[in-house]
């Protein structure tokens, strides 16, 4: 038997960018049962911009922070329960509530570039005797030159024992993970997550390459239910490590019965449709845009009548993270002026 | 008049240039804590005063001076609050970091009165209280919340920027809803690692109980153009821009700021109006100590 893979369910969090954050208290405590019942080590709840993130620029959350992790704590009592943070959305304060309310792990990130300023969420974390994980989003980001490595470090030397690398943007391929994954390990002694998208329909490869190259964490949700083209499919994702050997304690059974059920219990409460990568979901991708900002371009390319390939790459350019979603207007407002003015001199 | 500016990191600096335009002042001296920094060898390049023996060595020659700039960090500030505050009666202490010392003050429409320890809030209030206010006294009751999300390019925050976030947020938060009367506000912050920088922007979102009707939508468009041409007086590339409602019970204004590339590059817009606005307070106490004579 091959090493002990941690199965973080991210569903409840990344699935909630998939019907603009309006998972409701049924979808909470259904799925927290189930992953309860198969075996899931450790469940990810709340906003899909993590704590304090609900906001009229981003989208109101249905189920309130507290109400969501309330919830969520009555059920899980193996399963761990996760939350994501990230400082400029959250507070100290919020974070603060939040350990109040008994989360076993914050999982602190932010954009990879500027992952120092999560230095005073983590050591809060730290002195609250929380567990705290560090996620570097938007990764394809400090790619080049191997930039990431002393972000790692920035990690590592606050004391961080379990890093996500979180490929936000479903940018990068299986060459990639193995690179980046294989030189982690060998400079530090850390354990390795992924987090997978499916844009480019790598994110089952991407997660099983991170494993053969030295991880043991790995993000995923039932049918792939998260931001763009969703995640890693958990019921694909557990089935593959299975075959390849490793020690995976779920109930397949479960697994696949509620994997069957769970669109049923979406469409009926969120409208949610089960995803694919959609044109626009692979032209995020490619130009190494955050998934969740599909909803908005699809919506303003129509009102403003931009093609969508001008629309990804001009916003691409501007190289926009996670939380800047309004500025997805004012980028299709002027595209949209800058066309006109074209057409009139043609005129 | 005599200034004293602690700190020769990049607000200090730039703060400096705009001080030496507005030619009012007989001397400009720095004080910081490291005489081996990049700032401080910038000081001695461009032979410009400087003490670096830290607020003790401004405790000792406080009478000089008639304005002390504090452009250190949250911590900082409360340093020297603790050496120096015993010994700045009339005299003004413009606090340039987000701790909590000092009054908040916007200089747009102030008049008289200036008080003698100042908060400049945040960058992000600095841009956007004069409209947010002018709308709440138009809005009154209709108003129910303020949301407000700043970006900001990842090169213009600097250490004290990410080591504060969190008292960023606070204060931003704690100005509005002081200053203009709002209960409900949410304030967020982006840090945007795009190359080249980008320019500092500014989102306001502003719930309404009830939709407006055309004649409040051209009164609002008015108040914002007369916010916009009083805000430009002291940072002229400061633009502010209303955008028809999406959802109708919700106003959305983009405030762009681009600085005037003193010490500081012009993406620094979040830093420039933040010097901007100590500088057009420092002229406003000289034309008042003046008038008094």
């Amino acid at each position: 038997m091959k090493k002990k893979i941690i199965l973080s369910d991210v569903s409840l969090r990344d699935g909630n960018h998939a019907v603009s954050h309006q998972i409701d208290k049924k979808i909470i405590s259904e799925y927290c049962n189930f992953c309860e019942k198969i075996g899931i080590d450790v469940v990810e709840v709340g906003h899909g911009n993590g704590l304090g993130a609900s906001s009229l620029s981003i989208g109101r959350s249905k189920v309130k922070d507290r109400d969501f992790y309330l919830l969520a704590r009555s059920i899980l009592k193996k399963s761990k329960m996760s939350i994501h943070s990230i400082p400029g959305f959250s507070k100290i304060d919020d974070l603060s509530k939040a350990i109040d309310l008994g989360v076993d792990i914050v999982r602190v990130g932010c954009n990879s570039t500027d992952i120092d300023i999560t230095k005073k969420q983590i050591d809060y974390c730290f002195k609250s005797k929380v567990e705290a994980w560090g996620v570097l989003m938007m990764f394809h980001l400090v790619l080049d030159k191997d930039k990431y490595l002393d972000k790692i470090k920035f990690l590592v030397d606050l004391g961080i024992k379990n890093i996500i690398i979180m490929d936000s943007a479903g940018y990068m391929l299986p060459s990639d993970i193995q690179k980046v994954f294989k030189k982690i390990k060998n400079k530090f002694k850390v354990n390795l997550g992924m987090h997978a998208h499916n844009n480019l329909g790598m994110a089952i490869a991407n997660s099983i390459i991170s494993i053969s190259s030295g991880g043991t964490i790995l993000d995923s949700s039932i049918r792939g239910f998260g931001a763009g083209a969703g995640n890693a499919q958990l019921e694909v994702l557990a089935t593959v490590l299975k075959r390849l050997k490793h020690d995976i304690k779920l109930n397949f059974e479960q697994l696949y019965d509620f994997a069957e059920y769970f669109p049923k219990l979406c469409e009926k409460k969120v409208n949610y449709e089960n995803v694919f990568s959609n044109p626009e979901n692979i032209l995020s991708a490619e130009h190494g845009i955050f998934s969740g900002f599909s909803s908005k371009v699809d919506y303003f390319s129509k009102k403003f009548n931009v093609s969508k390939i001008e629309a990804f790459k001009a916003i691409g350019e501007k190289k926009l993270v996670a939380g800047q979603e309004d500025l997805v207007m004012n980028i299709l407002y002027n595209l949209k002026n800058k066309k006109n003015k074209k057409s009139k001199i043609k005129k | 008049m005599k200034c004293a500016i602690i700190g020769t990191g990049n607000i200090g600096l730039d703060l400096y240039y705009k001080l030496i335009r507005l030619n009012l002042f007989e001397e400009i001296i720095f004080f910081n804590r490291n005489q081996n920094s990049k700032g401080s060898k910038f000081c001695r390049k461009k032979k410009i005063k400087l003490y670096s023996g830290g607020a003790k060595i401004l405790k000792e020659k406080i009478s000089d001076f008639k304005i002390i700039f504090d452009a250190t960090s949250a911590l900082g500030s409360v340093k020297t609050m603790k050496l120096i505050g015993k010994h700045i009666k009339n005299k003004y202490y413009i606090n340039l970091t987000p701790s909590k010392i000092g009054k908040y003050i916007v200089p747009f429409k102030l008049k008289g009165k200036v008080p003698q320890k100042i908060n400049l809030i945040t960058c992000g209030g600095q841009s956007t209280i004069p409209v947010i206010k002018q709308l709440k006294n138009k809005l009154k009751k209709n108003l129910i919340s303020v949301e407000l999300v700043s970006s900001i390019s990842s090169v213009s925050a600097g250490k004290a920027t990410r080591d504060n976030v969190d008292e960023y947020l606070n204060t931003t938060e704690k100005a509005i809803s002081e200053i203009c009367k709002i209960k409900n506000t949410k304030v967020m912050l982006n840090l945007n690692p795009s190359i080249p920088p980008v320019n500092m922007m500014n989102s306001l979102f502003l719930e309404l109980k009830e939709n407006i009707n055309k004649k409040m939508e051209g009164e609002i468009k008015k108040i914002i153009s007369n916010v916009n041409k009083n805000i430009k007086k002291y940072i002229p590339q400061y633009n502010i821009k209303f955008f028809k409602p999406l959802k109708n019970n919700i106003l959305r204004i983009t405030v762009r700021v681009v600085g005037q590339g003193d010490y500081l590059p012009t993406y620094a817009g979040n830093l420039d109006i933040i010097t901007s606005a100590a500088s057009q307070i420092s002229q406003l106490i000289y034309e008042k100590e003046n008038n008094s004579k």
